[in-house]
């Protein structure tokens, strides 16, 4: 199975604005979704659309996917990269990049997303939370007093 | 980017379960009144924890603890009940692909615990075990790799133990076992700790384990001449990191013949856990000695216990006293100080007479000494600085560091 795959060299990845971004085999290994497209061709070289990412957000996942990938880099400086990867994007650009994990269907990128997401919400009030994800609570005043009762132990 | 982020509206509940799960317990609960499309999604949340100070009324507590357990099936329960005695939900038996189980003052079918086969972890606090518990669910569940017990009680002796267990991990802390002794059989057991009287265990086919901790002294009485803490130190001596007590340096000493183990250990790293009085020195010189191949040495000073009544400390300032220090007879150079013995490391220094002769004999005989580390008390870190440096030191490249 694996011995005639090594016979793609480059594959291009086209984004959802039509941005073109060129990368090595083990680059996508990680994203399952590609991987799988790549696996039922047998060419040298593939050119695949991935209409639900934007060439931005793209562009970042194939940083991260460059530095882990590497083996020479020392898990130091992989976990110094995340930590900077993760100072440098809004909270949308981290919800952004969760829906484009989860797209691809890599497991490690979308618990790193999802991680760096909780950090953020994590000991904030409701409201903060509610803006964060941009929830427009549908429940009256009066049902949020209830729930808020029915679940005291967790609102002290 | 506005279209960008109504998209967030959509993000399917797999993914905010996702982030639910990361967070702690009671924080995913706050998350059921941000909207209606939240409100139950937390309940499927697999980072669990019931604790009781989240509530006011125990008995609120208990019922949450049952409605929760009707309604979900986990791979991993922690239970801690401080005090009330809590009967483990007859569903729970049912969760086949449990993995982890704590049970703290939390009684259990046994005929029914041993069908989950797929434990890999089990603690037991603040019980009764009952006869052969440990033995038949080691002998059911065998891929249990980690087993805890904490001030639990049984009425038999402690048993278990075949060839193929899985066991990794073993911890008996503060637990009695009113026939006592310790049998176990565990040909993968890398980790052993026990805290608590001193009982007699035979440890069989226990060739992998790597780090012990031997800690008895919750003993009351004082040791006795007979060789029971030497036949331990013994079926112990082939491990790599080992913690010894204050109760077992005063009673090897009490062993007839040298102020050694008669086959030498494998110890690298030794832990010793002291006040360094005089009834614990000579202890300490039988490891030294017996250690031929000893890397690091730690003194955890402040945990000492006498057992043969009170005794004073001796601190610099008391100069002359009258007590016969029969100890400093004994010491003599050893093996690993002139071979191995590179680190030292001393924790809660306090400067009395006998740890000074102790770290002055170290320092000025271990000639391949690279780093001593001395955490001392605030206070008392230049006294004892001054002091230490003037040592005369046989290793040519130490390093002498101090921290308060």
């Amino acid at each position: 199975m694996a011995a005639e795959k090594s016979s793609i060299k480059i594959i291009t990845l086209i984004a959802a604005d039509g941005s073109v971004f060129e990368v090595e085999p083990n680059i996508v290994k990680e994203m399952k979704t590609v991987q799988s497209y790549i696996d039922e061709l047998d060419q040298n070289t593939v050119s695949i659309p991935l209409p639900n990412v934007f060439g931005n957000d793209l562009a970042m996942i194939i940083e991260y996917c460059k530095k882990h990938a590497s083996e020479e880099e020392t898990k130091e400086a992989k976990e110094e990269f995340d930590f900077e990867f993760v100072k440098r994007m809004k909270s949308d650009d981290k919800l952004r990049l969760l829906q484009a994990a989860s797209y691809l269907n890599m497991e490690s990128f979308l618990q790193f997303m999802a991680k760096a997401i909780a950090a953020e919400i994590e000991n904030q009030s409701v409201e903060f939370v509610r803006d964060y994800f941009q929830i427009e609570s549908d429940f009256t005043p009066e049902e949020e007093a209830e729930l808020r009762k029915e679940n005291e132990w967790a609102f002290k | 980017m506005a279209r960008n982020l109504d998209r967030f509206n959509l993000l399917p509940n797999s993914l905010l379960f996702n982030i639910i799960s990361l967070l702690p317990f009671k924080e995913a609960a706050r998350t059921s009144i941000l909207s209606k499309k939240w409100l139950h999604l937390w309940e499927n949340t697999t980072n669990i924890e019931f604790n009781e100070n989240f509530f006011v009324r125990r008995k609120e507590f208990l019922n949450f603890i049952e409605l929760w357990l009707q309604n979900h099936k986990e791979n991993s329960i922690d239970f801690d009940t401080p005090e009330a005695l809590f009967e483990l939900p007859i569903n729970v038996y049912e969760h086949k692909t449990l993995e982890s189980l704590k049970l703290f003052s939390c009684s259990f079918i046994e005929n029914e615990l041993i069908k989950l086969h797929a434990l890999k972890e089990v603690s037991f606090g603040w019980i009764e075990l009952k006869n052969d518990a440990i033995k038949t669910l080691l002998s059911n569940c065998k891929m249990i790799e980690s087993l805890s017990l904490k001030k639990c009680w049984q009425t038999t002796k402690f048993e278990c133990g075949s060839d193929d267990l899985s066991l990794k991990r073993l911890v008996v802390d503060s637990s009695n076992f009113l026939d006592p002794g310790f049998a176990i059989n565990a040909p993968n057991l890398t980790y052993f700790k026990y805290r608590g009287n001193s009982i007699y265990f035979e440890i069989e086919n226990s060739f992998d384990l790597e780090e012990a901790y031997l800690d008895f002294r919750l003993e009351y009485e004082s040791p006795e001449e007979d060789d029971f803490i030497y036949k331990v130190i013994t079926d112990f001596n082939h491990v790599k990191v080992l913690t010894i007590c204050s109760y077992a340096l005063q009673a090897l000493p009490n062993h007839p013949g040298q102020i050694r183990l008669e086959d030498n250990m494998n110890t690298k790293h030794l832990k010793i856990m002291t006040d360094l009085h005089d009834e614990e020195c000579l202890g300490v010189l039988f490891f030294l000695n017996s250690c031929t191949m000893l890397e690091i040495l730690t003194f955890k000073l402040g945990f000492g216990r006498l057992f043969d009544g009170d005794s004073d400390k001796y601190y610099l300032s008391d100069g002359g006293d009258d007590n016969p220090k029969h100890w400093i007879g004994n010491l003599r150079i050893c093996q690993c100080m002139t071979s191995t013995l590179k680190v030292v490391e001393i924790d809660n220094f306090t400067g009395t007479e006998n740890e000074i002769i102790m770290l002055n004999f170290l320092i000025s005989n271990g000639t391949v000494l690279k780093n001593v580390n001395i955490n001392v008390q605030k206070g008392e870190a230049q006294k004892v600085q001054q002091y230490v440096m003037a040592f005369p030191r046989a290793s040519k490249d130490l390093e002498i560091s101090f921290n308060c």
